[in-house]
């Protein structure tokens, strides 16, 4: 498995174009919405403190553009291409794919977040104040959460076509819902407690703790989260071995 | 034990039967093929055989283990040829190599492995920038990294052009003596004739026949043909004579001998030909072939 994980990444890094959807897109939009001012819209008058609160949501909007689209879409052309039938006719199991897909997506999350702080950090002098460890173990659990929905989202659809507005209606509703550009405490009351629900909006608060000071995150996001993880798992688990991986 | 062993499977897809009832087994070493046409259920067969796909009902024993409980166990032992191989586009064919050895225990050492099929000098290429020919190479020699004992092939050698065809077929052929057992699957019945040990002829999910090829070809009563012309008249009752010979005809200089046992005729023919006061010439002989036997059976054309 861990040949696969190599490979996985191998691939990832001879590819350019997908290099630049994960890692400078993201540092894009960062970098775009803070320089718009978009703080005075939502009338937030600090502006170090928006652009504290758009880092975070960018950090969990990129993860969820990993497993949303760019998992969903890499699945459905392995699964065209027959490249999972090919793997499936070898001892290597869907469980033994699916980890070795997380960790390397886990990799990659881990440089996509570290590109974003640094530009945080250097342009925009923010202070964050997470332990390092727990950094990395925030990230693994919201890039495999998302990764879940891009696994879901290829187990159910067959081709691009299908694909794309499960992940447009499920990535829409989960930026408008996220906490990325606006806080969602300001959404009427139905929506703001949907958005709690969400897995999105409790990532980027939880990362969002930790640039305003506090040591310890939200324990009802981090319980939220946990809940998106564990369930998410087991489903793609289910669905994966049993309908896609043959 | 047969290495391979089906006995009345069955697959459904909603109400197309694909698989209606199919049983063989496969002894040790030999090279058995399913012959039939496109959508004949000779793919949902093996992909069943693979693990890819659940029957509906029927036993299945590889290497005399059962399918659904020893899964694993039984794809370290399988090499397999899909009907069409997707590998990961961005790896090399030496990285390839590298990972699929990571999933088995027991492997054969690249380098030797890629000298059999005459790969070396393309193992740090990409697996998309091959021709056909050397896909289905590496394909095949991808599945023999594992020393299998069994080895699936699903329609090898389709797509490809004349040469490189009968390339591949002394590939497999070469397997012959190393006891490893194959089972494979085409719809081009020079290929059952040339590669086969055995060969069972499949047709709307179901086995008609299935034997040597000779013997298919032979015990079915089909006739050959052999034609030849003649320099002085022949009495037509001389040649019926011959061993074999189920009716002769004359067209002006041309003889038409219709015959059960080609090579017997042939080799009476000729020695009667010695003190035959003419000479005959432009001899052919039309044999029949698995085709055939095909239309025999199933009133319908393979290519159909």
């Amino acid at each position: 498995m861990r040949l696969l994980i190599l490979s996985f990444l191998k691939i990832f890094f001879r590819n350019w174009r997908a290099m630049f959807f994960v890692i400078l897109l993201p540092a894009a939009i960062f970098l775009i919405a803070a320089f718009l001012g978009l703080e005075r819209v939502i009338k937030l008058e600090m502006t170090a403190e928006y652009d504290a609160f758009l880092l975070s949501g960018v950090i969990a909007f990129a993860m969820m553009n990993t497993g949303v689209y760019t998992l969903a879409y890499t699945i459905i052309d392995y699964r065209r291409g027959q490249i999972l039938k090919r793997f499936a006719v070898t001892p290597l199991s869907a469980r033994q794919f699916i980890i070795a897909q997380t960790i390397s997506r886990f990799i990659i999350a881990l440089i996509q977040t570290a590109v974003l702080l640094v530009l945080g950090f250097w342009l925009f002098r923010l202070h964050f104040s997470l332990n390092i460890l727990a950094l990395p173990l925030i990230v693994f659990v919201g890039s495999t959460i998302f990764l879940n929905f891009g696994f879901l989202i290829a187990s159910c659809a067959r081709d691009y076509e299908e694909a794309a507005p499960y992940s447009s209606t499920i990535g829409l509703i989960l930026v408008f819902l996220g906490g990325v550009f606006f806080p969602t405490e300001n959404l009427p009351m139905p929506l703001a407690r949907l958005a709690d629900a969400l897995p999105l909006k409790p990532l980027s608060a939880t990362l969002r703790h930790f640039f305003f000071g506090a040591r310890l995150p939200d324990q009802a996001d981090l319980l939220i989260l946990l809940i998106w993880l564990i369930g998410l798992s087991y489903i793609t688990f289910l669905v994966f071995s049993k309908r896609v991986y043959k | 034990m047969n290495p391979i062993e089906v006995k009345n499977l069955k697959k459904s897809y909603g109400k197309v039967e694909a698989v209606r009832g199919v049983s063989f087994a496969v002894a040790e070493g030999e090279i058995f093929g399913l012959l039939g046409p496109n959508g004949a259920g000779k793919t949902t067969t093996l992909e069943i055989l693979e693990g890819l796909k659940q029957p509906d009902s029927g036993k299945i024993k590889i290497m005399g283990l059962d399918i659904e409980k020893n899964l694993s166990e039984i794809r370290s032992h399988v090499g397999v040829v899909l009907q069409s191989t997707g590998l990961l586009p961005e790896l090399t064919l030496a990285e390839l190599f590298e990972l699929f050895a990571g999933f088995y225990e027991n492997v054969r050492p690249v380098q030797e492995l890629a000298a059999e099929f005459d790969l070396i000098e393309i193992l740090e290429r990409k697996y998309s920038e091959l021709s056909g020919g050397q896909r289905q190479r590496f394909v095949l020699a991808l599945a023999l990294l594992h020393n299998p004992k069994i080895v699936i092939l699903d329609e090898p050698t389709l797509g490809l052009d004349p040469a490189v065809r009968q390339r591949f077929w002394d590939i497999i052929l070469s397997l012959r003596g190393r006891g490893i057992t194959v089972l494979l699957t085409t719809h081009y019945m020079e290929e059952a004739e040339i590669v086969c040990d055995r060969v069972a002829i499949i047709d709307y999910g179901k086995i008609v026949a299935q034997d040597r090829p000779t013997k298919l070809i032979n015990s079915l009563g089909v006739i050959s043909r052999v034609k030849f012309m003649s320099s002085k008249t022949i009495n037509l009752s001389e040649l019926e004579q011959i061993t074999g010979i189920v009716s002769v005809r004359r067209d002006r200089y041309v003889y038409d001998l219709e015959t059960e046992a080609p090579e017997a005729s042939l080799r009476e023919l000729l020695a009667w030909e010695k003190d035959f006061a003419g000479k005959i010439f432009n001899l052919q002989v039309e044999t029949a072939t698995l085709e055939d036997v095909f239309l025999k059976l199933t009133g319908h054309s393979l290519r159909e």
